[in-house]
């Protein structure tokens, strides 16, 4: 038997086989590794004295039935559900169209009727944007990057400097780290960290926005577009210089401002409200004096959904967590407090699980936001974080939910594609 | 003299962690190696070692590399992670807990 014809038997074996495998990213690498495999075997038989003749259809035979080994890689390399993230996901969501209930019900905020039908709108809008990010390829982000960038470099530019102000805040200020995250994972992903020039794209990809978040009254901008640039750098493993330059950033970022609550006395009317609320209590003090009154009232099973709460302001939003704590008690607050943070833990793991840097980095900035965004929440209304109105995460009223629900079902289509992705490493 | 394939199915995963905590190897490698260091008792389908081996790495238990082999063959290495480390360790206390109740049981007669 001639070489050409050794190689169209391998070749017929190899086609059986990926013939059962749906995924045909991985079909190239496992054809190279299986068809290594039946070199060796065949070397082996033809050293062991085998007419050569006979080694390939011995090596055949030893691999065993083609659709079987077919059938049984194509169980290897299916989609992934993370099941934990998911749950987790509608337990939030479900608690946020009770909270919307509970506060109509209850008739304690401003914003009329028609919270839970607005929510149950945004929440269908958003399942299906998160749908569709979870079935799409995420790889596309690569190539997308830049572009985003840019667009959510020019929105908070324009936010900042023309956007519509409401309490001295540019609407959706909030929303561009977010919306930076993705960009920042396909560019820090995609680049080669060992290239001269590299520091020169990560400086400007760093410190464009800066200039802006530290315009605006609202350190959680700032912090958060920080915190998720860290994370996605930290899974890429640039170098220590490059983590050195981020954690400069973020000390001189914290630097700027102290610098300005020094300096601005609107500023350092509020850093001395967070420390004591009860400073300027029908001010900046209000919200969390109310919201803590509201909690405290609760007791260990709660008031029920249809009891007036003390008027809290920003009720379905930014103070939809002691909301909660009041219909739902303390114990369910606590429970709620053990879920985001099973949450954040699921997220995690998809980023420590998934394979490649792309969906590593993807997935931990998104952690690093919702972290943050969901802590700082909860922390406003026990002392631990400046009350500057941060919204709970699925929980809260608002259209911005459609993003967190679309970002979150970005992280399921991680871990989904996470044995689906070619791309083993070469040593 | 081959074993029963339904007894062997039980102990592959075990076999193939104990041959990566010595070293990375590639497939055929540890085939080679197992039929070896049993006496030939041992054989298995050869293909239906990756399937297997891609769900220790999906699990991450195992990392996977290209490495050249002699020549410009091409060869898919595996070696265990940090977790694969201590998965291996439940694994092996669990196989000698399994081994010496059978061994109790079926040689009860003669201990």
């Amino acid at each position: 038997m001639s070489q050409q014809q050794d190689h169209s038997q391998v070749d017929a074996y190899l086609d059986a086989v990926c013939g059962k495998i749906a995924c045909r990213e991985v079909h190239p690498e496992i054809r190279r590794e299986l068809e290594s495999h039946i070199l060796d075997r065949v070397d082996a038989e033809v050293a062991q004295g085998c007419p050569r003749n006979d080694a390939l259809a011995r090596a055949l035979a030893h691999m065993g039935e083609a659709a079987e080994v077919g059938r049984r890689l194509h169980a290897s390399h299916r989609p992934r559900t993370e099941w934990g993230l998911l749950a987790a996901t509608a337990l939030l969501v479900l608690l946020g169209l009770w909270a919307m209930y509970a506060v109509e019900a209850s008739g304690s905020t401003d914003q009329g009727s028609g919270l839970l039908v607005k929510k149950l709108l945004y929440t269908a809008a958003g399942l299906s944007l998160g749908g569709l990010l979870y079935l799409a390829d995420y790889r596309y982000l690569r190539q997308i990057a830049w572009p985003l960038y840019g667009l959510t470099f020019a929105a908070t530019a324009y936010l900042t400097l023309f956007g519509n102000v409401v309490n001295g805040l540019p609407r959706y200020i909030d929303l561009t780290p977010l919306l930076f995250t993705p960009a920042l994972a396909g560019l820090f992903a995609s680049w080669n960290w060992k290239h001269r020039w590299t520091w020169v794209k990560f400086l400007v990809v760093l410190g464009a926005p800066l200039p802006f978040y530290i315009m605006v009254p609202y350190p959680f901008a700032a912090a958060e577009f920080l915190a998720c640039l860290t994370a996605v750098l930290i899974t890429v493993r640039p170098g220590r210089w490059y983590l050195g330059g981020a954690a400069l950033a973020i000390m001189s970022m914290g630097g700027a401002t102290i610098a300005l609550l020094l300096k601005v006395p609107s500023r350092w009317e509020r850093f001395l409200t967070w420390l004591d609320p009860a400073r300027d209590p029908q001010g900046a003090g209000y919200q969390v004096i109310q919201a803590q009154k509201a909690m405290s009232e609760a007791g260990l099973w709660g008031e029920g959904p249809t009891a007036p709460l003390p008027l809290v302001p920003e009720v379905h939003s930014s103070s939809v967590f002691p909301s909660l704590v009041h219909s739902l008690g303390w114990v369910a607050g606590a429970a709620i407090c053990l879920l985001v943070l099973f949450f954040l833990f699921r997220l995690v793991t998809v980023a420590r699980r998934s394979r490649g840097r792309l969906g590593q980095a993807l997935a931990a900035g998104i952690a690093a936001s919702f972290a943050l965004r969901s802590l700082w929440h909860i922390g406003m209304f026990v002392g631990l974080a400046p009350a500057v109105g941060v919204d709970l995460p699925f929980i809260s009223h608002g259209g911005r939910q459609m993003l967190y629900l679309a970002v979150a079902g970005l992280a399921l289509g991680v871990f989904r594609r996470k044995d689906m992705v070619a791309g083993t490493n070469q040593a | 003299m081959s074993v029963n394939k339904e007894l062997l199915k039980g102990s592959t995963v075990i076999l193939i962690l104990t041959l990566l905590d010595r070293r990375p190897m590639y497939g055929y490698e540890m085939i080679a190696a197992i039929e070896q260091e049993s006496g030939g008792v041992f054989s298995f389908k050869e293909g239906t070692l990756y399937p297997i081996l891609h769900d220790l790495e999906s699990d991450g238990h195992v990392e996977a590399y290209w490495s050249e082999g002699e020549g410009s063959r091409k060869r898919k290495y595996y070696r265990l992670t940090e977790i694969g480390r201590k998965y291996t360790q439940a694994r092996r206390s669990e196989w000698d807990l399994f081994r010496t109740a059978v061994d109790r049981v079926i040689g009860g007669s003669q201990a």
